[in-house]
This record gives structure tokens, sequence and C-alpha cells, in this order.
């Protein structure tokens, strides 16, 4: 079931009204049983994985949490841990790792290996393998308590606004709220007001941005061959706002989801393409899972604490194991990688460029000064999205060649840029809408809210005439129905 | 505590104010988007059911665009005063024949159904928009529910698209026009026919066949029975028919099975192909192609119907009661066409003169306009005579000018001279004619809408414009 389907109008006001009558001990299981049901609308089997990770690392923890010598400890977190990632690497990693040992073998006249196993992605398996792995290391590290009640523990890992692409969320911030429910009433009308709000930029950002400009970039990057200079970089960048509005849009709903039943999520967005660099873009960008590398992968490598050198390994490291996790193919890893250099690339050159701009008297309290990082910051992650969106390494670097190979600046006049599945109706309806993006990113920037709390703090008439002008302009311009079959979030792949 | 509960009140009423505010704005934005074809050009048997008066059709003709061009209602009711009713929409396949006449029950207790059995032919569309018109023109009922489910039963696809409607309509925005804002008044006015009096070309003539009749399909039987139970269980006489097609033996196999069907259910069977010569259809006039006959055609098939119901139903003349007023309008439509068609082969002056200063002619509107006088020369003088005839002084004629001819009175609008510059008058709701003189044969001179009239290279230019119909019917030139 997906966040922008009729389906989901049905399922989310039926969970949310049942939620506010029900009694307040029944309310966990109720919330559990819709998450299962939400999750099983994909695909009802899957189920049995997120039981799996559920009972393991619900069990992991309890066992973790008892006194026992710290090298048992570790033994049970190790194998609680392993146990997870192993169903990951089988469904997800298992296709990839065998190809690439198959051409190997090839190679060297062994023949090719086939795969025993053929499975379909399940849907969220990273996100929720994820969330269920950093409890358990919560537990052994002693900054949660085990819980032991299975139903908060097993909603806490299939909780559906945020199961299937996340926030990733911590066990201090979820799952103390989900004990919480049968104590406390949770729910309240400003919060509702604020999570609808919220509930809506993201169909907003989903429908009238990511899937329209989605138009535009599935063609391009489907036959890039057939292109310039000028298409090339219209896809990019237009995969750039696409995959910004998909994500956080899918994000927002989440979020303001959760938050119409009284649960706060983390934020996972904050105008990442306002970032003055790549760090501070992954300050900004996907912060659920950037965190989550960080206290997990990065600072147990020894983060920045073992010399300048190891830190940049660990960057390095860190970044392509964050590549391999948003997909199971080379091109994934080289954006990894890139991104990796980039943080690299930055802190060795750093003190150099603070002495050249010094030199050049550069003033850096200026508006120019602060854009122009901005810009620099923004064409290096467009320019990284490429290998993300490419099917392959293959296609990003024919790409990426043609792109700075084919110069044709004829086409941004001859109206080609129209043939390509968005005419100019529908180019001005996203120009439009990118441009309101716009306007509402720099307001949520300035004000440091998000745009639910933004909207819950005005006027009732202009609550409303936004809540309605949205809905409307959703339903009626928004991509969805008969004719569009590209309405998937992109993340639920990884 | 008190407070608490009153802000709880207070907030309810919000949220159900809200609900109630939204509701109305999505059902006025569904209601310019929604599907509003079944026939054409913003034309819907469906909404023409929906407008019908309840409890005023006596007989119904079931089927798909064989019907609606094949058989007018108005006919009927001008010859005998029978309150009939096209319930056809183009390709019409079998469930959404069994679903219309549903629907068309929830208001109506006919006397006689007449269906076409061309839904035996085919269990799928293969246009979509077809399909469209067929699963998305019903109001939203668990009757419109049960079509899609029966039609998806069998046929691949998404039906969830069609139950919520607004992943199909939603694309609309891009080709709303004015009919989706205001009614089409012919919703209003036909009885489900689609008058054309167009004719063909090269058809070839309907053979006759007499192999063996076909086997019918499992659902072929099916909907037949179907047909048979809802006219038993609804007390309606059920006919069937198939309107003349140039469909092969095949087509020719299948009528006979469905012929012999009836025979054994004791259900009256028309087969126009059989009666083609009896009713001496012509390939060359009555047809608008293989499939379809004309208003000519229809006539004959019509005509033939007529007979047939005096024959052996005893329906009441509805003619003079004015709770059939709907039957009356529709045919001074079908008469307005006829006019409408006749009016196109007229370009004599003189005749033209006489056949808008008709009853029929009030409906329409003439705009004329004289230009190139420096060399009016070349105008004769028996063309000036005839113009003088709608009231202009052969004087104004010769020093040109933008003439309004409406309803035996003519208006002048401009002089070719005059300093006024432009002048502009809304004609209806619709559109707006506007005249100027920027030189002779200059584009602009004549504007209604967005479309130049303008006579460019002639003397004279007369727009017969179309306020029945709200559209510019012909142009003359002279």
């Amino acid at each position: 079931m997906l966040f922008n389907s009729f389906e989901f109008i049905i399922f989310f006001p039926i969970v949310v009204a049942a939620y506010l009558i029900l009694p307040k001990r029944i309310k966990p299981v109720w919330l559990l049983l819709s998450s299962y049901f939400f999750y099983m609308c994909w695909n009802a089997k899957y189920i049995v994985l997120i039981l799996f990770s559920t009972l393991v690392t619900y069990l992991t923890a309890i066992l973790i949490d008892r006194e026992r010598p710290a090298k048992v400890r570790k033994a049970i977190l190790a194998c609680g841990i392993t146990l997870n990632l192993l169903v990951l690497f089988l469904f997800k990693y298992f296709d990839f790792f065998l190809s690439n040992i198959s051409h190997i073998t090839e190679k060297i006249g062994m023949g090719s290996l086939s795969n025993p196993f053929s499975f379909v992605l399940p849907v969220g398996i990273s996100f929720y393998t994820f969330q269920a792995v950093g409890y358990v290391i919560d537990v052994y590290r002693g900054d949660v308590k085990a819980e032991k009640n299975i139903i908060n523990y097993a909603l806490f890992v299939s909780f559906f606004p945020q199961l299937v692409a996340g926030p990733i969320e911590r066990s201090k911030n979820l799952l103390t709220q989900i004990k919480s429910i049968r104590e406390k009433n949770l729910f309240s009308y400003d919060s509702m007001v604020s999570g609808f709000g919220l509930m809506l930029w993201g169909m907003l950002l989903k429908t009238m941005i990511a899937d329209r400009a989605a138009v535009f970039v599935d063609n391009i990057f489907s036959t890039y061959s057939m292109y310039g200079t000028v298409e090339l970089v219209f896809g990019a960048l237009l995969f750039t706002l696409q995959i910004y509005a998909d994500f956080s849009g899918y994000s927002a709903i989440a979020i303001g989801a959760a938050r119409v039943m009284g649960i706060n999520l983390c934020t996972n967005f904050n105008t990442p393409y306002f970032a003055t660099s790549i760090a501070d873009f992954w300050a900004r960008w996907h912060i659920s899972l950037s965190t989550w590398f960080k206290d997990y992968v990065y600072i147990p490598l020894g983060g920045n604490r073992k010399g300048k050198v190891r830190k940049y390994i660990n960057l390095i490291i860190t970044f392509l194991v964050s590549g391999l996790w948003h997909g199971a193919s080379w091109n994934y890893v080289a954006w990894g990688l890139l991104h990796g250099l980039y943080r690299v690339i930055g802190e060795v050159t750093g003190s150099i460029r603070a002495k050249a701009y010094d030199a050049l008297h550069v003033k850096k309290d200026v508006f120019s000064y602060n854009l122009l990082k901005r810009l620099i910051t923004f064409v290096l992650v467009a320019f990284a999205w490429i290998f993300f969106r490419a099917r392959s390494l293959k296609v990003a670097v024919g790409y990426i060649h043609r792109m700075f190979t084919r110069f044709n600046p004829w086409a941004l006049f001859d109206e080609s840029l129209f043939l390509h599945g968005l005419d100019r109706r529908e180019f001005a309806i996203l120009a439009y809408m990118i441009a309101l993006l716009l306007i509402v990113s720099f307001l949520t920037y300035k004000k440091k809210q998000d745009v639910g709390v933004l909207l819950a703090e005005q006027n009732l008439w202009f609550r409303w005439t936004v809540y309605v002008a949205v809905i409307v302009g959703v339903l009626v311009f928004g991509e969805y129905g008969v004719n569009f079959e590209s309405a998937k979030f992109i993340y639920f792949d990884f | 505590m008190k407070l608490i509960k009153n802000q709880k009140l207070g907030n309810t009423v919000k949220f159900i104010a809200f609900i109630i505010l939204l509701s109305i704005i999505i059902l006025s934005v569904y209601n310019v988007l929604k599907w509003k074809d079944t026939t054409g050009d913003y034309c819907s048997s469906i909404e023409q059911l929906y407008n019908t008066d309840k409890d005023l059709i006596d007989v119904v003709f079931v089927g798909s665009s064989h019907v609606y061009c094949g058989i007018y209602p108005s006919i009927l009711w001008e010859k005998s005063g029978i309150s009939a009713f096209d319930m056809s929409v183009s390709g019409q396949d079998k469930y959404s024949a069994y679903h219309q006449i549903k629907e068309l029950l929830k208001t109506q207790s006919p006397k006689v159904i007449f269906v076409d059995i061309y839904g035996l032919f085919s269990d799928k569309h293969d246009s979509e928009g077809n399909l469209y018109r067929n699963l998305l023109s019903m109001k939203t009922s668990k009757n419109s529910i049960d079509l899609v489910n029966d039609y998806f039963e069998d046929n691949e696809g998404d039906k969830s698209n069609f139950f919520y409607r607004w992943p199909i309509i939603h694309t609309r925005y891009k080709e709303l026009s004015r009919y989706d804002f205001r009614n089409n008044k012919l919703n209003s006015i036909l009885r489900g026919e689609r008058i054309g009096f167009n004719t063909g070309s090269d058809i070839s003539p309907i053979l006759q066949f007499d192999f063996d009749p076909a086997e019918l399909s499992d659902k072929n039987i099916a909907w037949l029975n179907s047909l048979y139970d809802l006219s038993v269980q609804k007390g309606f006489k059920l006919v069937l028919m198939k309107t003349p097609i140039n469909g092969g033996p095949f087509f020719q196999s299948i009528m006979d099975a469905a012929s012999q069907y009836a025979e054994s259910k004791n259900i009256d069977f028309i087969d126009f192909n059989r009666m083609a010569d009896e009713l001496c259809l012509d390939m060359g006039s009555d047809f608008i192609d293989g499939n379809h006959v004309n208003a000519y055609g229809a006539a004959k098939v019509t005509g033939y119907l007529n007979d047939y119901i005096n024959t052996n139903f005893s329906l009441a003349d509805h003619r003079g009661d004015s709770r059939y007023h709907q039957w009356d309008e529709d045919l001074k439509y079908y008469n307005h066409e006829e006019f409408l068609n006749n009016l196109q082969y007229v370009n004599d002056l003189h005749d033209l003169h006489e056949a808008l200063s008709s009853e029929a002619g009030a409906d329409f509107l003439a705009i004329i306009s004289v230009e190139n006088t420096d060399s009016i020369i070349n105008l004769s003088h028996d063309t000036c005579e005839k113009l003088s005839e709608f009231g202009m002084a052969y004087s104004e004629i010769t020093e040109g000018g933008k003439w309004l001819y409406s309803g035996n009175t003519l208006t002048k609008l401009l002089d070719n001279d005059s300093s006024e510059g432009i002048k502009c008058i809304d004609l209806n709701e619709f559109d707006s004619l506007c005249v100027r003189f920027s030189g002779d044969g200059s584009l602009g001179n004549i504007v209604i809408g967005n479309d130049d009239y303008s006579n460019q290279d002639v003397y004279v230019n007369i727009v017969i414009y179309d306020n029945y119909l709200y559209e510019t019917a012909m142009q003359k030139k002279y």
C-alpha cells in the first residue's frame, strides 16, 4: 500500500479513528495489527521476515541485558546482528555477490554460477533491519533497557508510517513513546493539525514534483545515448530534485502520519540542498541513516580519534557501506565512494582553501560567498546522483562522458526539451512547484520548523485554504493513475 | 475541565466543518473533470437519462452506436407519440448493456425494451474511450460498482481505477472545455439519439449469408439469460434485434444463433440485416459507414419499429401531454438538424434570406459583411438586389459594412469607414462576436470566440451562427 494511493486514504483514517476510540491498553495491539496489514498489502509472505527480525532482536536484547560476562554479551550481540544481517544479505546482496563471483569464475574458466535463490527484494528490509540492529547495539551499550513487552517491541520494529522507508528510528525516541501509549493520551488536536499539514506537503512533493520530474528523468536516463549535454544536464538536475521530493515527501508523510497519532518521529531532512559543504549536506540529508552510520559504523571504526589518515579511511569505509546499503550494485558503491572522496578531499584541502581565500581577500560573511558554496555543493551532489540513478556503473560513465562531449546548446532554444514526456504545460506545472518548494524550503530553513508546524501556527482561514488547495492540486495535477506507472517511492527499493 | 470540554467540542466542530467544505469543493471539481461523453462531443445518453423526468419512458432501445445512429425516438414521437429512449453508448459491451438497463429501471418503467445484440460479438473493449464511456458514465452506486466488477471478472485491468475514478479522470485537466463547466443543453433535449445526415461513400452492400448459425458462447448465453430473467423480474417485454451492420458471414451466423435463442425463449427477434431489401436500405444514401445508418436510414429503421410497436403493443399516444415536453424538445432538435442540413445546400442569397426568415431560421444569426467596395462593380446587380432583401439599402451595400440579421431584423454593426474601431457583442453565454474594419480582406474583421471568419478575398461574406447549439454553423461567400 503506497502512501499516495486511494487505499491509504481509506486505510489511514480508519486506523486513526479506531486508535482514538480504543482503550489505551488495546492501542498498541491495534497499531501493530494495522502495521502488519499495511506491510502485507505488498507481499503477505514477507511478514515472516519482519517477525523473524523482531523475534531475534527481541531475544538478543533480553539476553544481553542480563548480567553476564562481557565476552558472552558480545557473542550474543554478534549472533543477533549476524542473524539479522544474514537475512538482509540473502535477500538483498546474495545475487549481487554471486554474480560477481560468477564473473570471476567465468574469467578463470570455471564456468558461471547459478543463483539457487530468486527473491523479490522485500520492501523496506534495509530500514527495519537497521532499526532493529541499532536497538540491539543500544541495549548492549547500556543506552536503553531491553524491552520486555513483545507487542511494544514488535510495534517499534514495524510501526507502519516508517516501516518501509524510514526514518530509521532509535529506541530512545520511538520505543519510549510506544511504551507510553498505554499510560497517557499522546493524541492532541494540535499534533493532528500539524501532522495532517505535513502529510499534505509530502503528498504534494511526491505527486506534483517527484513523479512529474520522473517522467522526464526516466526518458533521459533510459535512452541517454540519444541526447546531448543540455538534455543530460537537465536529466541530472531534475533527478536531483526528484529524489529529494520523493524521499523527503515520503518522510514528511511518514512523520506527519505518526504525528497525527501523537507520535513524534525524528527529522529526516533539513533543507539539504541549502548545505554549504558535503559534510553539511550529510547532516541534512536522510539524517536518520547518516546518524545511524555515524553511531554504529564510523565511531566504532575509530571515527576521528585515531589520526587523520585513519579518519579518512573510516570516512571512505562508511560511505562505501552507505552506498552498498542503498543498493546491491556497483553504481551505488561508486556513489558512496564519490561522496567519501568529496569528504576526504574537502578535509584535506580545507586549510589550503582557507589560506587561498585569505590571500585573495575573499569575504566570507557575505551572501555571494555562501551562495557559491551552496551552488558548488549542489552541483557536486547532483553529479554524484548520476551514479545513483543510472542502472549500472557503465551507464553512469557513459552518461557523464556524453554530458561532457556532446555539447548542444541549441536544445535550450528549439523546444526539444518538451519532447521527453513533459510538454510545455507539464514543465510549467513542474516549474511552479519547484518555485513553491524553494519558497517553503527557505521558510522552514529560516524558521527552523517543518511545514506542518508552520502551517499549524497560522490562522484557520489560511490553513484551510492551503489544505484545500493542496488536496485539490494533488488530486487534479498530481502524477498518478492509469497512464502513470512509476509511482513507487524510490527509497522502497533500499 | 469545562474549558477542555469546550475546546474539544470546538475542535470537533472545526473538523466536521472542514470535512464538509472539502467534500463540497472536491465534488465540484469532480463535476468539472468527470467523464461526460457516451456518444462524442459531450453528449451523454446516461446524462440524458438522468435528465428525463421519472416514469415517462415506454420504450427503450439498448445498444451501441448502431442504436443511437439508427433509431430516433423523435421520429417515434412525431409518428405515434411513443415516448422512447435510446439507452445506447458507443461500443456498449454486454455487461454495460445489462447494468445500464438496471440504471434506467431505477427511474423508469418501460413496457418494452429492445436490446441490440451487438454485445454478443465481443467480450472486451478495444477502444479505451469506449471503455470509459461505458464504465465511467453512470453515477456511483451499487449498480455502477457491480458493472465494474462484472466487466473485470472477465477482463484484465485495474478495476480500482474505475471505482475511484479519479486516477482516470484527473488527467482531463489537459482537455477541459466549455461543456466541462456548463451543461451541454443537448443532454437535456435529446432522448439518446445522435442525429447525422452525412452520407458515406463506397460502402459495400449488406450481403445475405445462409451458413449454419454459430454456437453461442457460455458468456453470451449467460448474458441473454440475464436479460430474459430481468425482463421477467421487472415485467417488461424483451425484444432482441440487430440494427443494420455490414458484418459479413461471422456476424450473420451469430445473429442467426441469437435468433434461435430468441425463438427458444419465445422472444421476438428483429434482424434488420435480413430486412435490408424490405426496408429499401440504400448503401449509397442511408449509411454513414458500413455499420451505421444516417438520418435517412434511421427514418426507415425507426419507421419499421414504429409499425412493429403499434402492431404488437398498445402504447398510449402521449403527444399533447405536457409531462412529455422533453420529447417535443427532442423533435424540435431533429427539425433543427434537418433544417441545418438543408441550409448547407442553399447558396442563392434570395433562398438563404427565405430560409433564415422562416420559423426554423429563427434559431440562427447571420453576420453579413460586405468589403472590397472600391471594386464593388464586381458584385452583380442581382447579388446586391438579393442582399437588399435582408433590409439594407443599396447605398449601404456599396459603402460596405457589417450587419447582424436575426429574427427578421437587421442591425447595422459597423460601417467600413467607422471610427468606432471594434464592436463586440455577446451572442450567448459562450461566444462573443467582434467586428472591425482593418482594411479590405484583413484578418480579424469578423471574429467569433477565437475563430476568424473574415471576408479575405470575397465581397460578401455571411457567417451563419447557430444560436440553438451555440456554434458557428457555416459560412457563405459571394
